[in-house]
């Protein structure tokens, strides 16, 4: 692990036994790099937002894991997540559509009834002005974001 | 220091398996790493063991209190935290390498803490306090006679030493009882 990077790594099983474990995961992955409230809610927003995407594309929740990474620079947060056993077959038109134009893909199913499984990305890209990448391997489906902060001063806290 | 020494009886008991790897970054100071980790392990049992009756504060503040000490003291290696539901309590298990020569300290301190009446000590170690010169060392044990004397949970300690090292594998059980 990276010394200045946050990783948190559990099975999907959770989320299929209460919703709300997505909303705590994501709180505490932003909380250890923005202590302003605005960037926190800000980064609380996008990873849970990558967060139910992992489980809606988990396989198989009792094997399906996700893990993610999150890392600070100045004044954007480069977040990392790879859902492991995805379902890559269902998921790969949607990617494809998602790739030619993640700001198009947000603005073609807006409105839709069901607004397609990679809808929460595009509006990332689309609201949040987040730059997302998808890639795929056999078995697994990797996201990454990187989410430019408010320029808010954060606060200090000494030792 | 060979075998295991345990002080107190270490208890194992499980109805559920979520299990979690977490990693933090090292510009965080331990205070902040340990109440982290407090928060987002507390609001999720909470949310996972929703049938159950306890403290959601207790919780916290015993995960802050265990992870604040292995933070601060443990050497180079995993801190590993579990916890169990037993029929009467909640049972937090935190297990982090310790460098022998602290070990030894932290076992004195361990078995104090465990034999002590818990009112009398904590009164002791906030006297000792007061007295001692400002900057001085004096509050050891304070944290872990408080979780007795504070939230009515029982401690129990365990001390295994790793074959042909100077590291010493300690483990802290705090029950923490159903309200």
């Amino acid at each position: 692990m990276e010394a200045n990077t946050t990783e948190l790594r559990y099975g999907l099983e959770s989320f299929r036994k209460d919703w709300r474990h997505c909303a705590i995961g994501s709180d505490f992955l932003a909380g250890t790099h923005c202590s302003s409230p605005q960037n926190r809610e800000l980064a609380s927003t996008a990873i849970n937002e990558m967060l139910e995407l992992a489980f809606k594309a988990g396989a198989d929740a009792s094997k399906s894991w996700v893990q993610t990474a999150i890392e600070r620079s100045e004044m954007s947060l480069s977040l990392d997540l790879t859902i492991k056993d995805a379902l890559i077959a269902e998921l790969n038109l949607a990617i494809v559509d998602f790739q030619s134009s993640p700001d198009g893909y947000f603005e073609r199913y807006l409105g839709h009834e069901s607004p397609g499984i990679l809808f929460g990305l595009s509006f990332l890209a689309h609201d949040l002005n987040a730059k997302v990448a998808l890639t795929m391997s056999i078995d697994a489906l990797h996201l990454q974001v990187l989410l430019p902060l408010l320029p808010l001063p954060e606060p200090v806290w000494e030792d | 220091m060979g075998g295991l020494i345990a002080i107190g009886r270490l208890r194992v008991s499980s109805e559920f398996d979520d299990e979690f790897y977490l990693g933090l970054p090292k510009s965080l100071a331990p205070w902040d790493a340990a109440n982290h980790v407090a928060q987002f392990l507390s609001a999720w049992l909470e949310e996972t063991l929703k049938q159950r009756q306890f403290s959601v504060d207790s919780l916290n503040y015993v995960i802050n209190e265990l992870m604040e000490n292995a933070i601060k003291y443990a050497a180079d290696g995993r801190i590993e935290l579990a916890v169990c539901v037993a029929n009467d309590a909640l049972l937090v298990s935190l297990t982090h390498p310790l460098l022998e020569s602290r070990a030894k300290i932290y076992q004195a301190l361990a078995q104090q803490v465990f034999e002590a009446d818990p009112e009398l000590l904590f009164a002791e170690i906030i006297e000792r306090n007061t007295d001692a010169d400002a900057g001085e060392q004096t509050g050891a044990g304070l944290g872990l006679v408080s979780l007795r004397q504070n939230y009515q949970a029982g401690l129990a300690f365990g001390f295994q030493r790793q074959d042909s090292s100077e590291i010493v594998q300690t483990t802290t059980q705090v029950s923490l009882p159903w309200q």
